[in-house]
């Protein structure tokens, strides 16, 4: 008895050591809320490198009833299926209290095709979210009609790019007051072609499906919104642009000021080839990925670029740039100098090191405890079955990991971060957003052949939050671009509204900020897309507080988003 | 042109693997008594060569030798795994043998069969300390045995303290760990002991980088490119160095010297894959650059038919494609077709009238001809068009002294020599 006892008190002194106690848990609802998306990509075996990537999930209000919907793209296979038997894509209607409804059907948006990314954006500014899916085969421009409905526009609009694409990250680039978009595209890619070198289709002694090395690689596209007077239509215009003609292996595109210049920059995580950083000069793109150091790792090796976050994560003002790798290579941690050059932190933030035997995806900063600074989350998944037959130190399926930020390094508290982190699957895409406006961010992942996991947060509103809300005006309804900055104890957190993030996937529109025990914000900076600052001072936290352009606050408190739109 | 930044396809285990072959080989007759030496094979003919000689004799371990240790150094590791295998069924006593075997597994990925071939050496020859430095880098390569590559390299400096490449392997060990200091001070024992051990000098200009000292970091990376002028992602990392601290010109200079480098290292895929396009083909001057390229992957590798037929293609699609045309009577020359050559060497300065190499090949073509003055006045040419062209100044004392001009030639060869001593 004497020992149970002792025992006892050693947890409980454990327990309430370091704030251990106070940390919040993740725990997999997909199951009970609903979302039950088994998703399809070709073989089990894995034959061709087409198989493997599939991929995303949006997260966006597309009833605008105030809560945040769940898309989920679908795979398909290379030997088709008869008609009427397709995997679709799904649209989970939120209808609170964690109870999600699939109405993908009845919305027009179960797509059928072998799709990879899903990025929702308000390109015709009707104040509506569209989606726009990223594809193998042609990509689809879905226009929410604003009565549950969704139609595919994509060949009306002329983005109906018909071969192998990852993403799309939206922003007004040219700050012309309405979202053009970067499209990532992957492979140039034919079942049939087999590359001259046998090693591009062996990976450590075993034998796997072929590329993407030694395949031709798809260039990436730049779509300009001509805006309404041509019926929103979009021009490729990629030369215009000065977007290079790489034939790189792109997977996953984020927009954001890289350069603290005041436009959008754009990033990209290329499979096996450089990844590529354009600064924009208001609609001029210049690739400055090998001097901003970008490009390679620390040591200048190409890496398998997957995933991609950018968030200020040691708040020194400035963005830095996140980046899921290959196994046994280390993901990378790009610290910006303010200049939008770049120190390769992979190793002193110990994330490099965390990351060598897993691969991978999606991924994203986000505050998962409320306490004021930008945590991380990595899904991770291999590409190859076969790994599980060798001993080669990882797995198919593999546990994502949850970075905790302790003052600008990162510590994987995964294992004690509830049972959803315990979760083992092939992850692809992972999207964060506050599913049951609670005030914490949740997590939902895309698995390959699998069902979703639906991450919701248990115990991350213990801290105080604030979440702000942009309504933009012109072409640009969700004030994409627009950066909010702010402020509690001098310490100051900067977000960007982003369309496209993470692995093929989107994040919640609505910007998330820990205020730790401050239960306001000293004052909060919005600098919207064109520029423009506006500032509230003493904004009192825990709640949803809705900021228009031009008109301050206009709204607080989570609920149907204010019909304030044009 | 595309893809013009890729430096190579190595993954993070194949780098590792990488530095400890070649930084291995360079250990050779390194070892105090007690140690095992590992024998570097003499290998003064071409692979062909070998390959013949294997198949006249296919058990003779010399051959064996020769032949594994240029599969592995073309990085043709399959082929290497095959015949080291061969030779250690055939000398299964020699260590060497074992070890070679080792390295060429571990470039296959074949991790647990390398390990095993490598402790065979071990059991053959206990003192053979650059088994221990390969174990160690097997053991560090995948994240997970730190502890075990540190205890390794550490058995391994017991019987080779004075190794810089021990050194080195156990910096780059702690490296992988994230131990910086300590990481710092064995890199520098190992520049202390080989000054000129360019892995050592980039190690430690990428802890001092982790360590956020950018002067310092730069000062490694200078060093490291003074060892080693190839040492291709020193220019990139001290590229971004300046332009970071604000030398944006030497630091696009840095990037410049990167991309030149990385060129010469794409390989054969990457260009086939831009001539493979079938949905949107390659532009035609795109066709002829990738061409030419894949030509430039083939000659390196001394696989002349090959490089060959790639420059042809590229002159077929450009037909005053001067450097084509210089590389395809290049080849016929190095295969001693020297009237085959000419033709393809003048229509080259045709085509780009100051091209001073091929005024030089020219001079070297007409050498090979018998035809003297036109070798003097193609090296005058090429002279005049660039002056520090110690092998054409050269070639013009070889000249004039087939043509009777002895002491001019002479003096001209002192110039070359005296030139090539400033140089």
């Amino acid at each position: 008895m004497w020992f149970v006892l002792v025992a006892i008190w050693v947890l409980a002194g454990c327990e309430g050591d370091g704030g251990e106690a106070a940390r919040p848990s993740f725990v997999d609802v997909a199951a009970e809320a609903g979302v039950h998306l088994r998703t399809v990509s070709g073989t089990p075996q894995k034959e061709h490198i087409v198989e493997c990537n599939t991929g995303g999930t949006a997260l966006l209000d597309y009833d605008l009833d105030g809560d945040v919907d769940i898309f989920i793209v679908n795979g398909s296979r290379i030997a088709g299926y008869t008609l009427g038997r397709e995997p679709r894509a799904e649209l989970y209607r939120n209808d609170g209290a964690w109870r999600f409804t699939g109405v993908g059907r009845e919305a027009g948006v179960a797509h059928v095709g072998w799709g990879m990314g899903a990025t929702a954006a308000d390109y015709n500014a009707d104040g509506w979210p569209d989606l726009y899916l990223a594809n193998y085969g042609p990509n689809a421009l879905y226009e929410n009609e604003g009565d549950g409905t969704f139609v595919n526009v994509a060949a009306e609009r002329g983005v109906d790019f018909s071969g192998w694409s990852s993403s799309a990250a939206f922003g007004d680039y040219d700050l012309d007051g309405d979202l053009d978009f970067y499209l990532a595209n992957y492979i140039d890619f034919d079942p049939a072609f087999r590359p001259v070198d046998p090693s591009y289709c062996t990976w450590r002694g075993i034998d796997v499906f072929c590329g993407p090395r030694g395949m031709p690689g798809e260039r990436d596209q730049f779509y300009r919104n001509d805006g309404p007077s041509t019926g929103w239509t979009f021009a490729e215009a990629s030369a215009a642009f000065g977007i290079a003609d790489y034939e790189y292996y792109g997977f996953a595109a984020l927009a954001g000021d890289w350069d603290e210049d005041g436009d959008l920059d754009i990033y990209i995580a290329n499979d096996s080839t450089p990844n590529v950083l354009y600064r924009n000069d208001r609609g001029a793109f210049a690739d400055v990925s090998l001097l901003s150091a970008t490009a390679y790792s620390e040591d200048g090796r190409e890496q398998g670029g997957m995933g991609l976050a950018g968030g200020d994560y040691d708040q020194d003002g400035d963005f830095d740039l996140f980046v899921t790798n290959f196994s046994h290579d280390n993901n990378s941690l790009y610290d910006n100098n303010g200049r939008g050059f770049f120190t390769d932190a992979s190793f002193s933030s110990a994330l490099g090191r965390a990351s060598i035997s897993s691969l991978g995806w999606g991924t994203g900063f986000f505050d998962y405890d409320n306490d004021g600074d930008d945590d991380l989350f990595v899904a991770n998944g291999h590409v190859y079955p076969a790994v599980d037959h060798r001993d080669l130190g990882t797995r198919y399926v593999q546990r994502n990991h949850l970075f905790e930020n302790r003052d600008g390094a990162f510590f994987e508290v995964g294992t004690a971060s509830g049972s959803g982190l315990a979760v083992e699957k092939s992850s692809r895409g992972s999207a964060f957003g506050d599913l049951d406006n609670d005030g914490d961010l949740d997590i939902v992942v895309v698995n390959i052949d699998d069902t979703p996991t639906v991450l919701r947060n248990d115990g991350g509103n213990r801290h105080n939050y604030l979440m702000v809300r942009l309504l933009g005006d012109g072409g640009n309804t969700d004030a994409i671009g627009a950066r909010v900055s702010v402020s509690v104890g001098g310490a100051v957190q900067m977000r960007e509204v982003r369309a496209g993030t993470s692995y093929l996937s989107q994040d919640d529109l609505r910007l998330h900020f820990g205020l730790g025990a401050a239960t306001e914000a000293d004052y909060l900076v919005v600098r919207w897309p064109d520029g423009v600052e506006e500032r509230l001072d003493g904004v009192a936290g825990n709640r949803l507080i809705t900021i228009q352009r031009g008109a301050g606050l206009v709204a607080e408190g989570f609920g149907p988003v204010p019909r304030l739109r044009p | 042109m595309p893809g013009a930044l890729l430096p190579n396809n190595m993954d993070m285990r194949l780098a590792v693997v990488w530095i400890g072959l070649v930084a291995l080989l360079g250990e050779i007759g390194c070892g105090s008594p007690e140690r095992h030496v590992l024998k570097k094979p003499a290998t003064p003919q071409p692979l062909a060569f070998y390959q013949d000689a294997h198949e006249q004799n296919p058990t003779d371990p010399e051959i064996l030798l020769a032949l594994g240790w240029l599969y592995l150094q073309k990085d043709r590791t399959r082929h290497a795994v095959a015949v080291l295998s061969e030779l250690v069924a055939i000398a299964p006593d020699d260590a060497d043998a074992h070890y070679y075997l080792g390295v060429a597994l571990a470039k296959e990925h074949r991790k647990s069969e390398a390990i095993a071939a490598l402790q065979r050496a071990l059991e053959k020859a206990p003192g053979f300390a650059e088994v221990y430095w390969a174990l160690a880098l097997l053991y560090n390569e995948r994240g997970d045995g730190y502890e075990k590559a540190l205890a390794t390299v550490e058995e391994g400096l017991q019987l080779a303290g004075q190794s810089g490449y021990g050194h080195f392997v156990l910096g780059f060990v702690l490296c992988s760990r994230g131990d910086n200091e300590n990481a710092k001070t064995a890199l520098l024992k190992a520049i202390e002991l080989d000054p000129d051990l360019a892995h050592a000098h980039y190690y430690l200009a990428l802890v001092y980088l982790r360590l956020q000292d950018d002067q310092r970091a730069m000062a490694a990376m200078e060093q490291t490119i003074a060892a080693d002028p190839g040492y291709t992602s020193a220019y990139y990392s001290l590229g971004t160095l300046y332009a970071r601290t604000g030398h944006d010109a030497e630091g696009a200079r840095m990037i410049e010297l990167f991309q030149q480098l990385s060129s010469a290292t794409m390989d054969e895929d990457h260009y086939r894959r831009l001539l493979y396009r079938q949905a949107v083909p390659l532009a035609v001057d795109k066709q002829v650059a990738t061409h030419f390229n894949l030509g430039l992957v083939y000659l390196r590798r001394k696989e002349l038919a090959a490089a060959l037929e790639q420059f042809e293609a590229a002159l077929a699609l450009d037909s005053t494609y001067a450097e084509a045309s210089h590389n395809i009577g290049v080849i016929y020359s190095l295969q001693d077709q020297h009237a085959t050559a000419r033709p393809f060497l003048l229509r080259a300065v045709r085509h780009k009238p100051d091209y001073a190499l091929a005024f030089e090949n020219i001079g070297n073509n007409s050498l090979a001809l018998g035809e003297y003055a036109e070798a003097v006045a193609a090296f005058r040419r090429a002279l005049a068009l660039d002056g520090s062209m110690v092998s054409a100044l050269d070639g013009l004392g070889t000249a004039l002294i087939q043509q009777g001009h002895v002491a001019e030639g002479r003096t001209a060869r002192a110039e070359a020599a005296a030139l090539r001593a400033q140089q």
